[in-house]
């Protein structure tokens, strides 16, 4: 990450990111309702380009938007459920039913996967190994290693590649570049073999194995962590009691139920806009702060 | 009392012939800086993981090794892993984390210790050794120095009371192993850590170190303060392996056969100079520029004009108008500081990146190749012979040829893997020969070499240029360069500035030059290497009468 721009999300504790994104995706999920999904769909677009940028967003969108129309032209195409008949063609019915669930679906979806986009950015591979390490030490250790080992992996290949180049020039024909690719994989292998030898006695020498080891973190839970989770907790409750009521739900077939259900769903609808519109408002707060209080005079 | 000692040690590895560790006697005191050399397969490493029992090698052993009086093999599992930390050549593969921070750590988790203790003891460590500005790094982006220096503050965070170091900056260049062993230095001095420690560039630990051993074929040959050591290698009538990696200053001082007193550092060296030399006038020494100018004349092989390049859109600029030209039959040392472009501008000679501006021509029928840093690469086959064979196309006489002319014959059933570094990098040199390679690019060729093995490489080098065939070497070792360059060439902020024949390129310096030069520039302007120094200072003595001349 060479973009050092201040995240809000950045140094929030892992357990109350775990948290929000289990939540908001669960609850998009949960609601099958334009409404709700609309509103997560939004709210997660505007807090991906926050942290990643326009640019980097524009670059999730181009494998969005044919996900989008696929779902949403795919579901009126073969599904012919439905009492509103749009028109037929070829003796089948084409109804409004039908491209509503689609476009909600399609939603839900492209909202699910703009969160995890975010969830990518925020729970880095240290935070995840905090929260899920503890009672698996070993298993931790073997990931934090994995991921330590794929650079290492990628830069040995690169260099052996030059060097191999440097033997014989890279034939053209497909048999030959297998039998080169070939070659340089077995050296890799050779030599990350040799390398992991060292490895483990780098490990051996520093005790590994002595006992059962702790994973040590850099994570603290301080009272704005508390007050974030409260927050989350307090207005996520309220949407999962509403949904258990039976409100944000909607049936589509074979004919629509109301998306509002009276003032309960009102209430589900701004706190649900609350809470997915908060790491946006969160993360643009940031900005403007370093912006307009002059902390970086 | 003895922290470490190792008594009547004897060791074979399984089906060796020779014993790799003969009964060797060592101890180390507490809060003492000790120095272990001797020639590559001497048993030195051996004989450090003997120290550490979850990396002692298997094999037969007598003898034992005591850790405070205790026998090892009796020491708990936690004193030992915590109270003897170690560290290895390889600054890469000893990482096992992917953050610095959960790397410092490592050692600290494994003894089980809380988590608020293990943050105070990482925060000590990077505040002791300067990590803080890349604290929260990966692992992966550091640099060889940076890596090192977290697995030596990793090893010190167990708080050992011994630090064992094998050969820690075989893999670093000049500058950030001075860095690494000046950390070193200050674990001993200031935390009274002992400290193990095999080296041969021993120009900088010989002064710091408080006892040197010397080991050969797994004996321990010599053992006393390094003055002595010095004084006992120079009388020694054949000069070991050893003697070439002393200090410039013990080499100069002893050539001239004034070994009563030898000085270990320059500053020494040169308030002996003053005294030897009294107060004569400086004297040039004339050099036949013949053979430069012939050089001059020869056409250029390799030319590279006004390169312009960097990584990336946003990012600075490596290289800023970087010109330069490799004649034929010419050896080009490219010298210069940490990040100034030197490996960058390699690179592009080579072809592995494009300039944005400039071009890189290379005249004619010539092949160019470029010697990887990690030599390893090049390596396909499983002994050395196979590897000549491969690169020979399956021509048994030409690789066998080669084998001769590398004086690799004795090593062709050994696997690449085992050789020393000089070896791999004779042996990869080979592979690149017999590839009909003429244009040869060589980045950092004496890392990790002690001065026997450069002085072998050098004339290797020198024979190739003899035959015609011209190569570019990038070093940031000065000596290496003002030794064998045809020229030399400084590069700075991506350009190259100054360029000239190693005498009189070295010269001009005043900071950036050989110890040797440093030691006698006031008296012998233009010689740069200790044996000019020593032919000068001989003839100067013999001209003017025994011992100097006063007033």
């Amino acid at each position: 990450m060479t973009d050092r721009r201040m995240r809000f999300f950045e140094n929030v504790h892992p357990a109350v990111c775990m948290v929000y994104f289990v939540l908001v995706p669960g609850l998009t999920l949960a609601c099958p309702n334009p409404v709700i999904v609309g509103l997560s769909l939004l709210g997660g677009s505007w807090f991906s380009v926050r942290l990643r940028g326009l640019r980097a967003f524009g670059r999730t969108l181009r494998f969005l938007v044919p996900m989008f129309l696929l779902i949403a032209v795919a579901n009126p195409l073969f599904n012919h459920r439905g009492v509103t008949m749009l028109f037929t063609w070829n003796h089948l019915w084409y109804t409004l039913e039908a491209v509503v669930y689609g476009l909600v679906s399609a939603c839900s979806l492209c909202s699910v996967v703009v969160w995890f986009t975010c969830y990518q950015e925020v729970m880095t591979s240290d935070k995840f190994l905090y929260l899920f390490g503890k009672p698996f030490p070993g298993t931790a250790l073997l990931i934090t290693m994995t991921l330590r080992f794929i650079p290492q992996l990628q830069q040995d290949r690169r260099e052996i590649r030059q060097a191999q180049a440097m033997l014989r020039q890279e034939g053209t024909r497909i048999l030959q570049k297998l039998g080169t690719a070939l070659r340089n994989l077995s050296v890799l292998l050779t030599m990350s073999l040799e390398n992991a030898v060292e490895t483990a006695d780098s490990m051996k020498a520093r005790g590994y194995g002595v006992r059962r080891r702790t994973t040590f973190h850099l994570f603290r839970f301080d009272a704005r962590d508390a007050r974030m989770l409260a927050l989350i907790l307090a207005m996520a409750g309220v949407c999962v009691v509403a949904r258990c009521l039976g409100h944000g739900h909607m049936e589509f077939y074979p004919r629509m139920t109301p998306v509002v259900t009276g003032p309960e769903s009102i209430v589900l609808f701004v706190l649900f806009a609350a809470l997915a519109f908060l790491p946006g408002i969160l993360e643009t707060k940031e900005s403007i702060r370093w912006r307009s209080y002059g902390l970086t005079s | 009392m003895a922290l470490l000692r190792f008594d009547k040690l004897t060791f074979a590895y399984p089906r060796a012939a020779a014993r790799a560790l003969d009964r060797v006697d060592l101890t180390v005191d507490k809060g003492e800086y000790v120095v272990l050399c001797g020639p590559s397969g001497c048993g030195k490493t051996t004989l450090l993981r003997h120290a550490k029992p979850a990396l002692a090698p298997v094999g037969a052993v007598e003898g034992a090794v005591y850790y405070n009086e205790t026998p090892l093999s009796a020491l708990d599992a936690r004193t030992a892993a915590s109270d003897v930390g170690f560290v290895q050549q390889n600054p890469d593969n000893q990482i096992v984390t992917d953050f610095v921070w959960h790397e410092l750590a490592f050692g600290l988790e494994n003894l089980a210790l809380p988590v608020p203790v293990i943050r105070r003891r990482v925060a000590e460590m990077a505040a002791f050794f300067g990590i803080e500005p890349w604290f929260r790094s990966k692992t992966t982006e550091l640099s060889g120095g940076q890596k090192q220096l977290m697995n030596l503050a990793s090893a010190l965070a167990m708080d050992p009371k011994l630090l064992i170091l094998d050969e820690p900056t075989s893999m670093l260049d000049p500058l950030s192993a001075r860095n690494l062993l000046g950390a070193v230095q200050r674990i001993n001095r200031e935390l009274g850590v002992a400290v193990l420690l095999t080296e041969h560039r021993l120009d900088e630990v010989f002064p710091a170190a408080d006892r040197v051993v010397v080991m050969d074929r797994g004996r321990v040959l010599a053992d006393g303060a390094p003055a002595d050591i010095a004084r006992e290698l120079s009388g020694a009538e054949q000069k070991s392996r050893i003697w070439f990696g002393l200090p410039t200053a013990v080499r100069i001082f002893s050539e001239l056969g004034q070994t009563e007193r030898l000085p270990l550092t320059v500053r020494d060296a040169r308030g002996r100079m003053a005294e030897l030399m009294g107060e004569r006038p400086p004297v040039q020494t004339e050099r036949s520029p013949a053979a430069q100018d012939r050089k001059k004349m020869s056409p250029a092989v390799l030319e590279a004009k006004e390169l312009w390049f960097r990584y990336g859109e946003k990012t600075k600029d490596i290289l800023r108008g970087a010109s330069v030209a490799l004649r034929a039959g010419e050896l080009l040392c490219l010298l210069g500081g940490n990040g100034v472009g030197k490996s960058t501008l390699l690179r592009i000679l080579a072809g592995l990146a494009r300039p944005y501006r400039g071009k890189v021509r290379l005249a004619g029928e010539h092949r160019l190749c470029m010697l990887p840093q990690n030599a390893k690469t090049l390596f396909v086959a499983d002994t050395a012979e196979k590897e000549l064979l491969d690169s020979a196309d399956g021509d048994g006489t030409r690789a066998s040829a080669m084998a001769e002319r590398l004086e690799l014959t004795a090593l062709m059933q050994r696997h690449p893997y085992d050789l020393s570094g000089g070896e791999v990098q004779r042996l990869a040199m080979g592979k690149l020969l017999l590839r009909q390679a003429d244009v040869l690019l060589l980045d950092e060729p004496t890392k990790g070499l002690d001065a026997y093995a450069k002085a072998e490489l050098a004339s290797l080098l020198r024979g190739l240029c003899g035959e015609g065939k011209s190569v570019l070497v990038v070093t940031h070792d000065v000596d290496f360069a003002a030794a064998y360059a045809d020229r030399c060439a400084m590069m700075f902020d991506g350009q190259l500035l100054s360029e000239g024949e190693p005498h009189a390129f070295f010269a001009g310096n005043r900071f950036y030059t050989t110890d040797a030069n440093r030691i006698a520039g006031e008296y012998f302007p233009t010689d740069v290497t200790s044996e000019e120094v020593i032919a000068s200072c001989q003839s100067s003595l013999r001209a003017e009468g025994p011992g100097p001349r006063h007033g």
